[in-house]
């Protein structure tokens, strides 16, 4: 009982983000009841099924009521403004900068990256592809049913819901310098031929073709090395 | 930027005319049978499209249990869409593109004209709320979020498009990879490019809906979307809620159930509110004092309304009329209550599957295998190769000198050093084998002569 519980708290934290929409929602839920008991008694809790209908619902109702008792304009105005901004403080701003840039193609993927997955599905062979993780997504998306990918993204980016090599992988491609030599290694042991890295953001000490790869493609900062030693399997 | 919008013209053109042509013809067959006497342009058209993808989704989950392919499932989808515009042309003839107009309509331009403000208000809002739409769509276009999440929602569109196949439990996935290869474009293109053009707009179109059932002041009703608009702009709550997150996934499956169905759901509702208040009341019949629903009373005026509106419900029942507006809006809770439930029982199924299976490969790649050599004149087995969890390997055995070339071959599958090789002892016959395995080359770290004789 208590694990489910428990599991029950976790699910709703990781949903509920600032919290503050179910708030809004539960507040909303209240207006229309007391504002709507005579019209529609009872109405109010089936927008449980739409709760941002119900916020929206909430507002309008201010809205009408301001106008109704005949409130001068610049207090509605204002009025109306605080409702809108309590609205944005609900949440974040979808279009922000730091989580958004321009679209260079029409399938929403970097250029670059699009060129790499282009690339890869051109090239002959089995392909089992190990990428770095600001990569392997878009990787693993185009190139889907056409490359095997040690990992593309972990569940809701949690690293945790790797195992084995493929967190080590993971965690040391997410590094500036990785340990290289174990990484190579990892990577062979798992019989993944392909290694495919952003070179702006991962530095290897020695160059891969040391350790056997050769570097088969380059598009902007993305390196696609192939392992050409042949005992991964 | 503009020429990708020029190259993607066409195709958004072609979707956003398809889904709504369909979505015209189906919504005026449902506004009739929800008996929406007041049905405008956002209630045919929003509800027509959330059908038409709600009848997709129908077909692509059934269809996914029987390993259905994607073009028998599009084939479906256009045979009902088409059947449903040959009896929606049928049954309105001329009057398939005329839109009812009401009593409360003819009222409240009246009412405009006499309340300057109320139509101030009006005008500045509706203008905010289309600007916003209109931005919200092609900030969709122009701007690519950085979540990876959102790419990898689409892995089973590009999995339906590439196999062939509908994706069980990905029906809205298979629809975009269903309509990819309609366009013949790819499926990654289409969700990202072309889907929000009818998405976002027919969303907003459900929630015009509904602002116009829940209140007859059209100023009420464009600041009741506005507010939706900045809940939608304002809408990242957590990254978990991202696939369900409208200006991030609007083509997913949970964002349609959660924007489009459930608000459809929530319109139904409250039209039939007071029927289904008295249909679980176990209360049978109207008495004069029956509170009116405000879906009726705020569209006409006086009793004449009313009347018209009991006398239809009245009839349904007493024609026995299997489809009236109480069994499509029970149909409906049915469908969408057996649809969240199947797709619930079949997650959870894949991802026991999933879990039982995840770590399979690595199990048996991680634990100890022994490979027999039996060399391919031979009947028996002269060594063993026990490949041990870590990579290593070790042998037993090895037989005379003419196997050496076979069994270095399959040594070196596995790997190029051997850890500990077990031997009878050194004679030719019973460790010729692994001399000529040295000699091309095999490390042996450590090499075990046991001398034992067999015992007769």
């Amino acid at each position: 009982m208590k694990d489910i519980l428990n599991q029950l708290l976790n699910t709703y934290n990781n949903y509920r983000g600032t919290g503050k929409l179910l708030a809004l929602f539960l507040v909303s839920v209240l207006i229309i009841y007391l504002l709507k008991k005579k019209d529609r008694p009872g109405a109010a809790g089936l927008f449980v099924l739409s709760p941002v209908s119900g916020i929206g619902y909430a507002s309008s109702l201010i809205f009408g009521t301001l106008k109704e008792k005949r409130i001068r304009p610049v207090y509605s105005i204002i009025v109306c403004c605080l409702v809108v901004i309590m609205l944005m403080l609900s949440g974040q701003f979808v279009f922000s900068q730091d989580d958004h840039y321009t679209a260079e193609n029409a399938f929403h993927v970097k250029e670059d990256v699009k060129r790499t997955a282009e690339i890869l599905m051109r090239l002959d062979g089995e392909k089992r592809v190990v990428a770095a993780p600001q990569i392997s997504p878009y990787i693993g998306t185009l190139c889907y049913g056409r490359v095997d990918m040690l990992y593309d993204h972990p569940a809701n980016g949690d690293p945790d819901k790797l195992e084995g090599e493929a967190r080590y992988v993971y965690d040391q491609l997410l590094m500036s310098t990785p340990d290289e030599g174990r990484l190579v290694r990892t990577i062979r042991g798992k019989g993944y031929n392909y290694l495919i890295y952003d070179s702006s953001a991962n530095y290897f000490e020695l160059p891969l073709e040391e350790y056997g790869y050769e570097l088969v493609a380059r598009e902007g900062d993305i390196m696609v090395y192939r392992d050409r030693t042949g005992e991964s399997r | 930027m503009i020429g990708m919008l020029i190259n993607s013209s066409p195709y958004i053109f072609v979707t956003v005319l398809a889904f709504a042509a369909f979505g015209w013809c189906t919504g005026k067959v449902f506004t009739d049978k929800a008996g929406s006497v007041d049905a405008g342009i956002p209630e045919i058209l929003g509800s027509g499209i959330t059908v038409n993808i709600l009848i997709y989704n129908i077909i692509a989950v059934i269809g996914s249990l029987i390993g259905m392919k994607l073009w028998i499932s599009s084939f479906l989808w256009i045979v009902c869409e088409l059947a449903t515009a040959v009896y929606a042309v049928r049954k309105s003839g001329r009057g398939l593109f005329a839109l009812k107009r009401n009593k409360a309509e003819s009222g409240m331009a009246k009412a405009d004209k006499t309340d300057v403000r109320s139509s101030g208000w009006h005008l500045v809002l509706k203008s905010a709320v289309i600007i916003l739409i209109v931005l919200q769509v092609f900030g969709t276009y122009m701007y690519v979020s950085e979540a990876p999440e959102v790419m990898i929602v689409t892995q089973n569109a590009v999995k339906a498009a590439d196999t062939g196949r509908v994706v069980t439990s990905a029906p809205m996935m298979s629809l975009w990879a269903a309509v990819s290869k309609l366009l013949l474009r790819s499926p990654v293109i289409v969700i990202f490019s072309v889907s929000q053009f009818v998405m976002i707009p027919a969303f907003y179109l459900v929630s015009l809906m509904l602002a116009r059932v829940l209140s007859d002041k059209k100023d009420e009703q464009w600041f009741m979307l506005l507010c939706i608009c900045i809940l939608n702009l304002w809408g990242y709550q957590s990254k978990y809620m991202l696939p369900y997150t409208m200006l991030y996934c609007w083509f997913t499956g949970g964002t349609f159930v959660l924007c489009g169905l459930l608000p459809l759901m929530l319109w139904i509702l409250l039209k039939k509110f007071r029927v289904i208040v008295l249909m679980f009341s176990g209360i049978n019949g109207r008495n004069d004092t029956d509170p009116v629903p405000d879906g009726i009373r705020d569209i006409k005026d006086g009793t004449e309304a009313i009347n018209d509106y009991y006398t239809e419900e009245d009839e349904d029942m007493k024609n026995h009329r299997i489809i009236n507006a109480r069994t499509v809006a029970i149909a409906l809770l049915i469908v969408v209550i057996m649809l969240v439930g199947s797709v619930y029982v079949m997650n959870r199924k894949i991802n026991s599957l999933y879990d039982a299976t995840v770590n399979l490969q690595q199990q048996v790649n991680e634990g100890t295998r022994i490979y027999e050599f039996v060399p391919s004149d031979s009947q028996e087995t002269v060594a063993y190769i026990l490949r041990q969890a870590d990579g290593g390997l070790t042998v037993i055995g090895s037989g005379k000198a003419s196997y050496g070339e076979e069994l270095y071959d399959l040594i070196s599958l596995y790997s190029s050093e051997v850890n500990a090789w077990y031997l009878r002892n050194d004679k030719e016959e019973d460790a010729g084998a692994y001399n000529e395995c040295i000699k091309k080359g095999l490390e042996v770290r450590h090499t075990y002569y046991i001398n034992v004789e067999e015992k007769k």
